[in-house]
């Protein structure tokens, strides 16, 4: 079973809404490091960019990982310096096969190839595409274990 | 204007989540977390645009960073390399086959009979070798820490500070150590080249003025030569050619002639004075005022000459100790 993992806020047992970093959504243009920026309509295109993922847990860079996770796995997690209120997730990639939500997994394996980005499987508004993000809240769970 | 040598990756994204993420370390370490969360949000941009290469020797460098916290955690070392002997033969391998990635990925390994200092000090030197001085000041400024008492530390720091591109730091900190009655001959020739060198892009006027503050204490060194036992003949030399610098700059040229001369006759075939000696007969012929291009990066040339030849020594001192 294929996972993708993201380092997010939490909002009760879930990973929490919004369009900020550590959200369960995308940055928007003018944001200051932006996932996506939309046409003059507000929409967005598949390829595009999206809202990012990476492959393993060990691959999550360091800024990712809650420091508090050191002591617990200090031969994995040397490297932790991730905000303590942050929380690793992970969702199976079948929640993001072409179609399912509208949206779908695009690794972006030449720039980088343990990271991905969840991107709108179709022409649509960044509006829509944050409520379709926002809508697989409950399918993802916590993933710190190395 | 920076005058800062680029990564290994010559990459400006790489050098510049390298700078934040050492910010990070020092927010982290003094438990100031709005501002590490601000700092977070703003590696993000950088971040996109590393390779998976540089990403991995960043997440190095995070896991290094802890070290000045003293709250660092090691992974174990296999069977094989857990024998104290085996780690060190390997460590020295990488080092002497200048493999430095895998000189700071042994040293991230538990090797009790390795001081902090010493780890220390040689982390610093491997992030050197790599292109990032901004790192290495910051593990050489701890080794100084740990040991203030070994100025070979010292002369380092100021030499990784001055080269991360940080003039105003690195003069501030030369006139701190120009200043300091317990300074060795060395520290001070070091810190009297870095006055000289950080002038680069000054007023003429601020040169002058560092130059007549650097001649007193260079002169001072020169003369006294029970206090120059043991200094390197290449220490003694950049003393010369930092004293020629000063006082060229200030247009005397005959003394200043004479102080390369006598450089080289300290230390036969040293390059920095040859040069300096051949651009103030250019200089004097043309246009009777000392060119500060050509200085500065002849005294930095001089000052790696020494730095190859401190690391070999202090390394040397190290394996012996750890075996």
């Amino acid at each position: 079973m294929g996972r993708v993992f993201r380092t997010m806020k939490s909002q009760g047992s879930k990973p929490l809404c919004g369009d900020e970093s550590f959200e369960l959504g995308v940055t928007v243009y003018p944001h200051a490091a932006p996932d996506v920026t939309p046409d003059e309509t507000r929409c967005i295109k598949p390829g595009a960019g999206g809202m990012s993922v990476f492959a393993a847990i060990k691959q999550l860079p360091g800024r990712l990982i809650p420091a508090r996770l050191r002591e617990l796995y200090p031969e994995d997690f040397q490297k932790a310096v991730g905000g303590d209120d942050l929380t690793i997730w992970c969702i199976n990639i079948e929640h993001f096969r072409s179609g399912a939500n509208d949206l779908m997994l695009r690794w972006t394996a030449e720039e980088n190839p343990r990271h991905g980005s969840v991107e709108p499987s179709l022409i649509m508004r960044v509006d829509d595409m944050q409520k379709s993000l926002c809508s697989t809240a409950d399918l993802w769970e916590v993933c710190e274990t190395p | 204007m920076r005058n800062t040598i680029m990564s290994i990756y010559n990459d400006s994204s790489f050098d510049e989540y390298e700078s934040l993420l050492i910010d990070l370390s020092d927010a982290i370490r003094l438990q100031d977390n709005h501002r590490a969360d601000e700092i977070r949000r703003r590696m993000e941009g950088p971040e996109r645009k590393l390779t998976n290469d540089m990403m991995e020797r960043l997440d190095g460098l995070a896991a290094d960073l802890y070290m000045l916290s003293d709250s660092e955690l090691f992974e174990r070392a296999d069977p094989y390399e857990a024998v104290p002997g085996h780690i060190v033969v390997e460590l020295r391998s990488a080092w002497e086959s200048e493999d430095w990635t895998s000189v700071l990925t042994i040293l991230r390994k538990r090797m009790p009979f390795l001081s902090a200092e010493h780890r220390a000090y040689l982390r610093a030197v491997a992030y050197d070798k790599l292109g990032q001085p901004g790192s290495a000041f910051r593990f050489m400024d701890y080794a100084s820490h740990i040991n203030p008492a070994d100025q070979t530390y010292q002369y380092f720091a100021l030499a990784y500070l001055n080269q991360s591109g940080n003039a105003e730091s690195a003069a501030f900190r030369a006139g701190q150590q120009l200043d300091d009655p317990k300074s060795a001959p060395t520290v001070i020739i070091g810190a009297a080249a870095t006055l000289v060198q950080t002038s680069r892009n000054l007023p003429r006027s601020d040169f002058v003025s560092r130059a007549s503050r650097v001649i007193p204490f260079v002169t001072d060194i020169l003369n006294n030569e029970a206090s120059l036992s043991g200094t390197p003949r290449e220490v003694i030399a950049l003393a010369y050619v930092t004293l020629g610098f000063c006082l060229a700059g200030l247009g005397d040229f005959d003394k200043a002639g004479a102080a390369y001369k006598v450089a080289l006759e300290v230390d036969p075939g040293n390059g920095p004075a040859q040069v300096a000696l051949g651009t103030l007969v250019e200089d004097q012929e043309y246009t009777n005022s000392v060119n500060l291009e050509y200085m500065v990066p002849t005294t930095a040339t001089n000052a790696n000459l020494l730095n190859v030849k401190f690391e070999l020594e202090k390394a040397n001192q190290i394996w012996a100790e750890a075996v």
